[in-house]
């Protein structure tokens, strides 16, 4: 896009993002209901199909589940979710997971009917890396594109902590990779700020328990979580986020002088906490619009704003969305994950509690991201003093917290403490994959790792 | 004859190359303790009784500390340890009334109090008051590059030599005061060219680096770690910087088509 229409774009940004705050009002809520959506990414597979024919099948499947289903980068991605409920309602979250699932058998049944599985997992480790499909829509095609020609030769986009390394210098890499989202209706514009900010450093604590990309092409990277690393190299524009280790690779396009002036990335984490949301914003208009849409312009913006938590603006809502998920194994984990968030959330907002000072999220994240539960993790303690601790001491005083939080909304009860524990038993579904390949190595066939993701429920067909 | 092919094998002996580490790649962050006034702190030592971290070492000024990263291939895991480093030391820093400031010179009046290490006290016995204050300013961050033999060591060093007024542009923050002063400190600072191992040799019997090759002050060296250890970059407090230094070298490196 050329320097004119990038200056179009970005006055009509500033005009719509002065026209929304100048509007506090119109977004304000009692704070009585507790309003949430899910979202969640998942591909089909299947071994009959070639790469040319995914989109085809994947289409087919949508057709026949069109309410609450999208398509994604991805040719064989699958978005699903849910309408926004009041889970403080009586019944409210069943009802909520009741459709979640409901939706997501529906995609199984229509997948099996085209002979395809659907893969819940972060990283999908059958397709290639470069030049892996994408679905035919100018955007999918022009932002990846975009990154993959500004992106600095210098950048290293090399990643893996065993002795196989993988290139994942081709920005569509990020079509691989599928995640969870959260979303929550805020009642202010400083509740959305808020809601965002402790986002940011609650995140790394659930991303440790919920890590599921630890596979590309079939190659063990021995990362737990390798999606955000990935859109950082892949989409460094001025050094952060698409999703995570590969999403920040593959998008990092920043100069030597931005880097040394501290330019952050678009993915991932901010530099600092927001102040409010006119400080969001501003910083959302500061990377390249890369498309020519006037009228959506903040839109546009905010949904190019590939942090780890972010707020939406849709008609008179607030939404804060939670991002750095990855896809879990099971519709249940999600939903647990969602209850520990959600109930953190609440307790640090009712304690206004103090926020972990960014520079020790970023090592918490990057270190959920690398080692998932296994290295030691930064925790506030309730007198707000800085502690490093082994993740799995730590991370019980959060879960107690989110507890906390969870009974202010009659929720705790619904939260799954058994599969909880389990899953601080047995690691994450990073864990649980790499325990069944174990034997394997660096040899890992196709083969094995489809019998190794059904085995954990990770590839399910009727 | 014998005793300098003797001499040259006890002193390649030194340099520990490790082949499982070829391409691994470590950082040393030297940076300056501060007294809440502004004012540097010649307190290295209760900050590294305190800390009691291995990571975490001494350098010749008390005002300064060093931290160490292991070797790591994947330069995630390497900015994993340095946010490691650095938050531990700050709040460490924090729990002492101090702050810990990555700049790359600190103030013409600084303290010169000096670390109570053997061999910082003789070389601070024989140096000028000039080379003892440019030696106490200056802070900079030094990479290693692991590589597998004396051969290898010696393409790579060459290879970066030829690259080195672009590499002290690059890690300059402060428009060449932090290598004005370094030189003045270290005046054998000029890497050679090496044509060979005895070569390597001779230049070090020449500048008196051969019984220790620590002593060696070139901003590109062949270190005894057996690595390659770029010296000419400053101080920064973003990591991202060091990241991209390292991503840089490793793009000439691979451009070159030297395998590592």
């Amino acid at each position: 896009m050329d320097k004119k229409k990038e200056r179009e774009m970005q006055t009509a940004f500033d005009e719509q993002a002065r026209e929304v705050l100048s509007m506090p009002d119109r977004f304000l809520k009692d704070g009585k209901d507790l309003k949430v959506g899910f979202e969640s990414e998942v591909a089909i597979h299947s071994d009959h199909l070639a790469l040319n024919e995914l989109e085809f099948v994947r289409d087919n499947i949508l057709r026949k589940v069109p309410d609450f289903t999208d398509v994604e980068l991805g040719a064989a991605q699958i978005e699903f979710r849910t309408p926004p409920v009041n889970i403080s309602s009586t019944n409210g979250f069943c009802d909520i997971s009741d459709i979640y699932r409901t939706t997501f058998q529906r995609l199984v049944l229509a997948a099996t009917e085209s002979n395809c599985s659907i893969l819940r997992i972060g990283s999908n480790p059958f397709l290639p890396i470069k030049n892996t499909p994408r679905t035919n829509k100018l955007k999918y095609q022009l932002v990846p594109d975009f990154y993959n020609k500004n992106r600095p030769l210098q950048t290293d986009t090399i990643i893996g902590l065993g002795n196989h390394q993988i290139n994942i210098g081709d920005a569509a890499v990020v079509s691989l990779f599928q995640s969870f989202q959260v979303n929550l209706e805020a009642r202010s514009f400083e509740d959305a700020c808020d809601k965002m900010n402790r986002s940011f450093f609650i995140a790394p604590y659930l991303l440790a328990l919920a890590a599921n990309s630890r596979y590309l092409e079939l190659v063990d990277t021995k990362m737990q979580d390798l999606r955000m690393i990935g859109w950082e190299k892949s989409h460094d524009t001025l050094m952060q986020d698409l999703r995570l280790v590969a999403w920040e690779k593959a998008f990092d396009l920043r100069t030597p002088n931005e880097i040394a002036r501290g330019h952050a990335l678009r993915v991932g984490l901010p530099e600092r906490y927001f102040i409010d949301l006119s400080d969001y914003l501003n910083r959302a208009s500061r990377f390249p619009f890369i498309l020519h849409q006037p009228k959506v312009a903040l839109n546009m913006a905010v949904g190019m704003t590939w942090l780890d938590a972010r707020v939406k603006f849709i008609q008179d809502s607030l939404v804060v969305e939670l991002r750095l998920l990855p896809t879990q194994p099971k519709i249940e984990e999600e939903l647990m994950l969602a209850l520990l968030y959600l109930g953190r959330l609440i307790d640090s907002q009712m304690r206004n509690e103090s926020l972990l000072p960014i520079e020790f999220v970023r090592e918490n994240r990057l270190s959920a991201m690398l080692y998932g539960m296994h290295r030691k993790m930064w925790f506030l303690s309730g007198e707000s003093i800085l502690q490093k601790l082994p993740y799995k001491l730590g991370v019980r005083r959060e879960i107690k917290r989110a507890i906390c939080g969870l009974e202010r909304f009659g929720l705790a009860n619904l939260l799954d403490k058994e599969l909880l524990e389990k899953i601080l038993i047995n690691g994450s579904p990073s864990d649980r994959l790499s325990q069944e390949l174990d034997k394997k190595e660096h040899d890992v066939s196709v083969e094995s790792m489809k019998e190794a993701l059904a085995r954990l429920e990770m590839l399910t067909k009727l | 004859m014998f005793f300098d092919n003797w001499e040259m094998k006890e002193f390649l002996s030194r340099f520990k190359f490790k082949r499982n580490k070829s391409g691994f790649i470590g950082v040393e962050r030297e940076c300056f303790l501060v007294f809440p006034d502004g004012n540097l702190a010649p307190k290295s030592e209760e900050f590294l009784l305190s800390l009691d971290d291995k990571r975490w070492t001494y350098e010749l000024s008390a005002c300064q500390v060093e931290s160490r990263t292991k070797p790591h291939k994947d330069l995630s895991s390497l900015k994993l340890e340095l946010l490691e480093n650095d938050n531990a030391g700050q709040n460490n820093a924090k729990k002492l009334g101090l702050v810990l400031i990555h700049q790359e010179i600190g103030d013409e009046n600084m303290p010169l109090n000096v670390y109570p290490d053997s061999r910082y006290i003789k070389i601070v016995e024989t140096i000028s008051r000039d080379r003892l204050v440019s030696a106490c300013r200056v802070a900079g961050t030094h990479l290693h590059i692991g590589v597998k033999n004396i051969r290898r060591a010696i393409e790579i060093y060459n290879l970066l030599v030829a690259h080195l007024n672009k590499l002290c542009d690059l890690g300059d923050h402060s428009n060449g005061e932090r290598l004005r002063l370094y030189k003045t400190m270290a005046i054998n600072w000029n890497p050679v060219v090496y044509d060979n191992e005895k070569h390597f040799f001779e230049i070090a019997k020449k500048q008196g680096f051969v019984d220790n090759p620590r002593n060696c002050w070139h901003l590109i060296r062949i270190s005894i770690h057996g690595t390659v250890e770029l010296r000419m970059f400053g101080a920064t407090d973003k990591i991202d910087e060091i990241i991209y230094w390292t991503s840089f070298v490793k793009s000439l490196i691979n451009a070159s088509g030297i395998s590592i």
